[in-house]
């Protein structure tokens, strides 16, 4: 049950091996090796065939067609000229109801000599059931299929399968016409459908036939500032709906974004109800409904606790209060359960069992939430499952829809209180959350009923982090000290990588990221405290040093002061349609104390910067005495993404940063 | 036609009688169990670490690689057989993390039942030893499979999550890829790949064994080198067995992240071997990858003077084995030989008075142009898979078949591609390297070509290395072999001149325009030329009246001229806008901006491909906004980093204790023109002059004003291809100084 939307995204950079042209005198060697930890799947191995291409005859008409396509999408190699997507519903002589999602592509190249593939995937719930591929004189193709299990980053195994079918083409303005059509064998799972595609789209229509006997609702999401139209006609038998949406750009990898529903248009469908005499096929028709059939998996465990009773005796004591039982059932898991995901039909739903995930010490975010609830029941508090969807998901929680999950976590009713524990969130302690669940409405296990809450949402003062440096002259370079403190979002990140590298490099890594990736700080001396502490502060002492900082002219000093500047960033592309995610509310303080050479005077220090919009604060400021200059800077986020709206503005202070970061301290000898 | 239907037939046929026999055995995944899990060789019983290495974040405790090569007993299937074993402590987070998922191909190979080709299955074992001595083994019936399919081919994958697995644990594993292959009944003969087994790794290694076996008709060659033990031969005729093995223990573990610094393949002890598998009809074949085709099936070690000697009269003969070897090997020769075609062309177009090395000179341009020229047009245009490269054995034997023909005296000679093996231990096939020497007062090189290759150019692989030499002579029994030197180049031959005139955008202070003009002499430009020339670059400047390549828009009708003219075109359009993105991209990293960049114009000078003009050079324009910051009223410009990103040396490199090994000896010359604006003065120049020189490795750089015009010239040099570790400082001295110089900033003020 984590994240299933992204996949064809990630199939952009899916790139078709060609021949090499060039073969070195050597000849290929095959090196063994016998340290074969992480052998990687090499489904590499095929490489896909290309149908032929032959040299047709393309019309002026197309080739200007393509001229003009080509000017509007520079980026593109073909743009799918009509898309048309139809829908229908259809029963069997049981009643049961299936939904076919058929597909008509025209695509046409705007390359001499393109390669490329229509990708389309599927898994346990659905199958390709026909395909057909015309050239551009409409005779059929006959291309080769690759087709296979995808794989996807960080998921160790998910039921979703893929067909590739690459083409050929011979010149600029040829077409090619794909067709395919996709079954669903359980509507639950038809739940989506996105207007866009990895390649441009002119026309794309998306025809729902909806039958009378059938209740389905179509949601709508993102499509302000697009080009779209919607249109519905009924008739006795059926409702169509159709939507119309025009000069569709290709889905872009766009870096630092939340998942595509919440920037791509796109419809959510929601199948409600069948009014068939005969059909008892279930549905998910509100909430209610939803947690009905949640409910239904997860007491569907067969819980054996003779393993669970003695660890959970092992981990706890009788000298123990209340919160620190919970807290160390909590760590147990976060500490020795590994996150490995899982996602396979049903599988993807319902948690494995409590005792098994102790046996294998690895499991996914619903094993782990089950698991750390049947620990905290055995040692006698109320723990329950809980669903949500990380802030990836951007939909209303009421919406009946297995779309509007990807995350189960536990919850504890203890004290008066609920505590929400996420033990796939390794060293985050009890009464913190993580910026991917703050504020997300959650959905608690009670019974035959459900309880609705949201986890609460942290102000920036949770992620603080504190450099604080004081520089002075010496063989002209600045050096001093370095002191920090990390909290919230970095603290549990830097730990958690910490923990995954190998512990003799332990203080090379913490060098590295006080450096910051700026190759001109020397850090020495470090020491620290608070290392892999879930409650206080990470705090870090060391000697600092600041090379090529100076530029020495004449008898003048031109200092650059600041060795971390955050958000020294370019401008974000005029194309991008996602909210620039941050990964968390950012409260960066750096302080900066400079003493003064003897000998020199100050003869020019950089403007102040002060920016403060109403999601986030930019102050830097000098101020001088007769001895030092004090530098501070301070960025304040109170939301963790920068949205879409806000990118012209934000544009404007990243360019003010950029120049206020330009700017230098002039010092001058004096006479 | 009717002889593979009557072997498919035979093998379907002796694939029954397998099956049928198969049944009876022990299943081969009980083998392998019974094999692996009761191995008491080489520490497998091992549970504790050093004290040495108790900081680290595993350790291996045992290791045991086999492999094996056998032919099926009545199938023309030949398995080679690679069994991997090791046991290992897991001492922290790191190491559970790395040991805690495996995946693997499980099977690769032909659909449906007539695998004609290679196939490769792979078996593997895992289980989990608990500090208290428990072992746990995991059941592969838990695995995830993956596979994927297209029409003709298959691959299967399986995926395991090792249960309960912590740190203190030691996971012990292995597994057996078994590969298999139909070798050709005609030629009775089939070369394998080679294999290079570190005997270093990234983690250290208490015991390692490595042991090689060839089984009835097959043989190996190997070699463990590079202060790798010695290793023990065994022979067991009456079994048609023969065995190499060899034993090493407490290897430390090397330093990955710096493996770019030398040759891992030189530096590090390895074992290395190759297997064969010949019938009598194939023994002239064997005969010449260096092994005796007999029954003791000894395996073969090293490669001495006479089977030198044989491999270069094979090579200058016309009877039959060396064009057997070129079918057996097709991949890596040419289809047909080419010095009927270079004969012919040379006979026809060359002066009857043209001297000798102006006809070796047309005959090694032809014969360039007739491998990379020939089909090249239509294949661009039409997109069609075309393999344009040979192999330097093929293009040895036909020059010097030339070259016989001609009567010009010359010599064969064979060494090694330095990155990949030392001279005396050379012995895989892929280590053997072949050239031509043409012998006289002023004797000179002939070496495999690529696309852009010149004459007497010498491959940076083979420069200084030591090589064989076999002078030509009819008489095949009168040839000697001889010791001889390859000729390297110096610093200077490959230089990059790099010169940028700078000006700053009156309206825009910060931004600068720049035009590049780049110029690159010998082994620097192949690289280059690659990423900047497009295909019609190149097909325009090919010389094709003179070489027989004529272009297609002149051997079209009159009627398809017109649309063939368009195609051309677009094509031409299409490969000028890449090739801008390619460069932008390049001078990006090369720069090391964050922004993107457009080029403005670019202008091919000199494709470089002739003689009459061997360097290659071009100019670009375009604007880069990231070097000037506004201070005050003043302007700061990051002069330095107008050479470009510097490498950067970390602690760790210093310390290396392996030879390095350029590609080869170069120089990079830049020179900077600045003009400088009108009411502006220029000050901090006196910071921009360094002098590193050593024998290793230089930098220097001199600032100069001329009245509007600030001009900065810099030379860095590599001048040695080779370098002792011990001899390192010298490099990272120079590469400090050219650093230094990257940082260097100068004042603009009013």
């Amino acid at each position: 049950m984590t994240y299933k939307v992204n996949i064809f995204l990630l199939l952009l950079n899916f790139r078709l091996l060609t021949s090499a042209q060039f073969k070195d005198d050597l000849e290929t060697t095959f090196v063994i090796n016998m340290a074969l930890k992480k052998i990687t799947v090499l489904l590499i191995l095929i490489l896909p065939l290309f149908t032929a291409s032959q040299n047709i005859k393309i019309s002026q008409e197309d080739k200007d067609i393509a001229l003009h396509l080509k000017a509007k999408y520079s980026d593109d190699h073909a743009v799918i000229l009509n898309s048309l997507t139809e829908i229908t519903f259809e029963k069997d002589t049981n009643g049961k109801v299936f939904a076919s999602e058929k597909t008509t592509e025209e695509i046409m190249s705007l390359r001499v000599n393109l390669e490329f593939s229509r990708d389309f995937f599927y898994d346990s719930y659905s199958k390709i059931t026909e395909r057909s591929f015309l050239n551009h004189k409409g005779k059929k193709l006959y291309p080769y299929s690759i087709c296979g299990n995808y794989e996807e980053n960080n998921i160790f195994h998910s039921d979703v399968k893929f067909c590739i079918y690459p083409f050929k083409v011979s010149s600029i303005g040829e077409k090619r016409t794909v067709k395919i059509k996709k079954k669903y064998i359980d509507l639950k799972y038809l739940t989506k459908i996105y207007f866009a595609t990895n390649l441009p789209i002119e026309n794309k229509q998306i025809l729902f036939h909806i039958p009378s006997w059938l209740n389905v609702e179509l949601l709508d999401f993102n499509l302000q500032g697009f080009n779209v139209s919607k249109k519905a006609s009924n008739n006795e038998e059926q409702e169509v709906i159709e939507y119309k949406a025009k000069e569709l750009n290709s889905i872009k990898k766009e870096d630092n974004s939340l998942g595509l529903s919440s920037w791509q248009p796109h419809l959510l469908i929601l199948s409600k109800g069948i009014t068939l005499p005969n059909s008892n096929q279930h549905l998910i028709s509100n909430l209610d409904e939803r947690y009905k059939w949640y409910k239904t998996l997860v007491d569907s465990l067969n819980r054996k606790n003779t393993t669970i009773e003695a660890l959970v005796k092992s981990v706890l004591s009788n000298e123990m209060t209340d919160i620190e039982k919970v807290e160390s059932i909590f760590y147990w898991v976060q500490d020795n359960i590994r996150y490995i995901a899982y996602e396979e039909g049903i599988a993807a739903f319902k948690p494995d069992e409590a005792h098994t995930v102790l046996e294998k010490k690895y499991g996914d975010c619903k094993s782990m939430a089950n698991l750390t609830k049947v620990m905290l029941q055995v040692a006698g508090f109320d723990a329950r499952l809980t669903w949500l969807g990380t802030n990836a998901i951007s939909y209303n929680h009421s919406i009946p829809s297995l779309s509007v999950d990807n995350h189960m976590i536990c919850t504890v009713f203890f004290d008066g209180k609920k505590y929400f524990l996420d033990a796939t969130e390794k060293f985050i302690s009890i009464n913190d959350y993580a910026e991917r669940i703050q504020g997300r409405p959650v959905l608690i296990e009670n019974k035959t009923e459900y309880i609705l809450d949201t986890i609460p949402t942290f102000s920036p003062k949770r992620n603080i982090i504190i450099r604080d440096i004081n520089f002075k002259l010496a063989e002209n370079q600045l050096t001093g000290t370095l002191n920090t403190e990390y909290n919230g979002e970095k603290k549990i990140t830097t730990f958690r990588y910490l923990k995954s590298q190998q512990r003799i490099n332990e203080d090379e890594l913490l060098e590295e990221l006080l450096k910051n990736d700026n190759h001109n700080i020397e850090i020495q001396s470090l020491s620290h405290s608070g290392l892999f502490k879930r409650v206080n502060p990470f705090k870090t002492s060391s000697e600092l040093s600041y090379k090529n900082s100076i530029t020495s002219i004449e008898n003048q000093l031109y200092i650059d002061l600041d060795p971390y500047k955050d958000f020294n960033f370019s401008s974000i592309d005029e194309d991008r349609l996602s909210n620039f995610y941050l990964g968390e509310k950012v409260n960066l303080k750096t302080e900066i104390l400079f003493d003064l050479p003897e000998g020199y005077h100050i003869e020019h220090i950089p403007q102040n910067l002060k920016i403060s919009t109403n999601s986030y604060t930019v102050l830097a400021s000098y101020t001088s005495s007769d001895t030092s200059i004090k530098y501070s800077k301070e960025f304040i986020f109170k939301n963790n993404q920068i949205m879409f709206e806000e990118f012209e503005v934000w544009n404007k202070t990243l360019s003010q940063i950029k120049r206020f970061y330009s700017d230098q301290i002039i010092l001058e000898k004096n006479n | 036609m009717n002889s593979s239907i009557n072997r498919i037939l035979i093998v379907s046929i002796l694939l029954v009688i397998q099956f049928t026999f198969s049944q009876k055995k022990p299943s081969l995944k009980e083998e392998l169990r019974k094999k692996f899990w009761t191995q008491n060789t080489s520490g497998f019983q091992e549970t504790k670490v050093p004290e040495r290495w108790k900081n680290e974040s595993s350790v291996i405790l045992s290791r045991s690689y086999e492999y094996e090569i056998e032919k099926e007993v009545f199938l023309l299937l030949v398995h080679e057989n690679h069994y991997v074993h090791e046991r290992v402590k897991l001492l922290d987070n790191a190491a559970v993390e790395k040991y805690s998922e495996f995946s693997f191909n499980s099977r690769y190979g032909n659909n449906g039942f007539f695998a004609t080709q290679e196939s490769a299955k792979t078996y593997a074992g895992f289980k989990v030893i608990k500090a208290d001595g428990s072992e746990i083994e995991i059941d592969l019936d838990n695995a995830v499979k993956k596979n994927i399919k297209s029409p003709g081919l298959s691959a299967e994958s399986k995926s395991i999550a090792i249960p309960n697995l912590q740190k203190g644990d030691i996971i012990d594993y292995y597994y057996l890829k078994k590969k298999s292959t139909v070798v050709d009944q005609e030629t009775g003969f089939k070369k394998f790949e080679s294999n290079y087994v570190f005997l270093k790794t990234d983690e250290p290694i208490l015991k390692q064994q490595i042991t090689l076996r060839a089984m009835r008709q097959c043989f190996i060659t190997a070699n463990s080198v590079n202060g790798g033990p010695k290793a023990k031969f065994s022979n067991d005729i009456k079994n048609k067995e023969s065995t190499f093995s060899v034993v090493l223990e407490n290897q430390d573990k090397v330093d990955i992240d710096n493996k770019k610094w030398y040759s891992s393949k030189t530096e590090l002890p390895i074992v290395k071997f190759q297997g064969f598998y010949s019938l009598k009809k194939g023994k002239e074949i064997l005969n010449l990858y260096g092994i005796n085709y007999d029954k003791t099936q000894k395996i073969n070690s090293d490669l001495p003077n006479s089977k030198i000697l044989e491999l270069v009269n094979a090579l200058t003969s016309w009877e039959s084995t060396f064009s057997k070897l070129i079918s057996s090997d097709s991949r890596n020769y040419g289809t047909s030989e080419a010095y009927g075609d270079i004969n012919n062309h040379i006979k026809k177009y060359t002066e009857k008075n043209a001297s000798t090395e102006e006809l070796v000179k047309r005959a090694y341009y032809y014969f360039r142009q007739l491998e990379f020229r020939k089909t090249y047009e239509s294949n661009m245009l039409f997109n069609k898979k075309a393999q344009y490269a040979i192999n330097s054995a093929y293009f040895a034997r036909n020059m010097s078949r030339f070259l016989e023909n001609r009567k010009i005296d010359h010599s064969i000679l064979i060494t090694n591609p330095s990155h990949i093996t030392k001279f005396e231990d050379m012995s895989l096939s892929n280590e053997l390297i072949m050239l031509i020497k043409i012998n006289g007062p002023k004797p000179y090189y002939l070496c495999n070509f690529d696309r852009y290759t010149n004459f007497k150019d010498i491959s940076s692989h083979i420069q200084g290395n030591d090589a064989y030499q076999i002078d030509f002579t009819k008489n095949v029994k009168s040839r000697k072999i001889s010791k001889v030197k390859i000729p390297i180049s110096s610093a200077e031959e490959s230089t990059n001149f790099t010169s940028l005139d700078i000006n700053f955008n009156s309206s825009n202070m910060l931004e600068l325009l720049i035009h590049q003009n780049v110029k690159l002499t010998g082994s620097i430009k192949g690289p280059i030329q690659t990423l900047v020339l497009t295909p019609y670059d190149y097909i325009y400047d090919s010389k094709n009246e003179i070489f027989e390549t004529e272009l297609l828009i002149d051997q079209a009708s009159k009627k398809k001229k017109n649309s063939l003219n368009q195609r051309i075109k677009e094509k031409q359009n299409q490969d000028n806008e890449d090739r801008n993105k390619r460069i932008a991209e390049s001078l990006k990293s090369e720069f090391n901006l964050t922004d993107e960049i457009k080029i403005e114009k670019i202008e091919i000078l000199s494709t470089g491909l002739w003689d009459e003009e061997p360097d290659f050079n071009y100019s670009t324009q375009f604007k880069i906004s990231e070097f000037v910051k506004k201070v005050g009223d003043n302007y700061l410009l990051d002069l330095g980093k107008l050479i470009g990103a510097q490498v950067e040396i970390s602690k760790n490199t210093i310390d290396l204790p392996y030879n390095m090994l350029h590609p080869f000896a170069r120089t990079f010359k830049n020179t900077f023109n600045i003009t400088i604006p009108n009411d502006y003065s220029i000050k901090g120049i006196d910071k921009l002059n360094f002098n590193v020189s050593n024998d290793f490795a230089e930098f220097i750089s001199i600032a100069k004003i001329n009245s509007n015009v600030l001009t900065i010239k810099t030379s860095k040099i590599y001048k040695t291809k080779f370098i002792k570790a011990a001899d390192m400082n010298k490099i990272i001295e120079v590469l400090e100084a050219a650093n230094s110089f990257y940082q260097q900033r100068v004042l603009l003020s009013k």
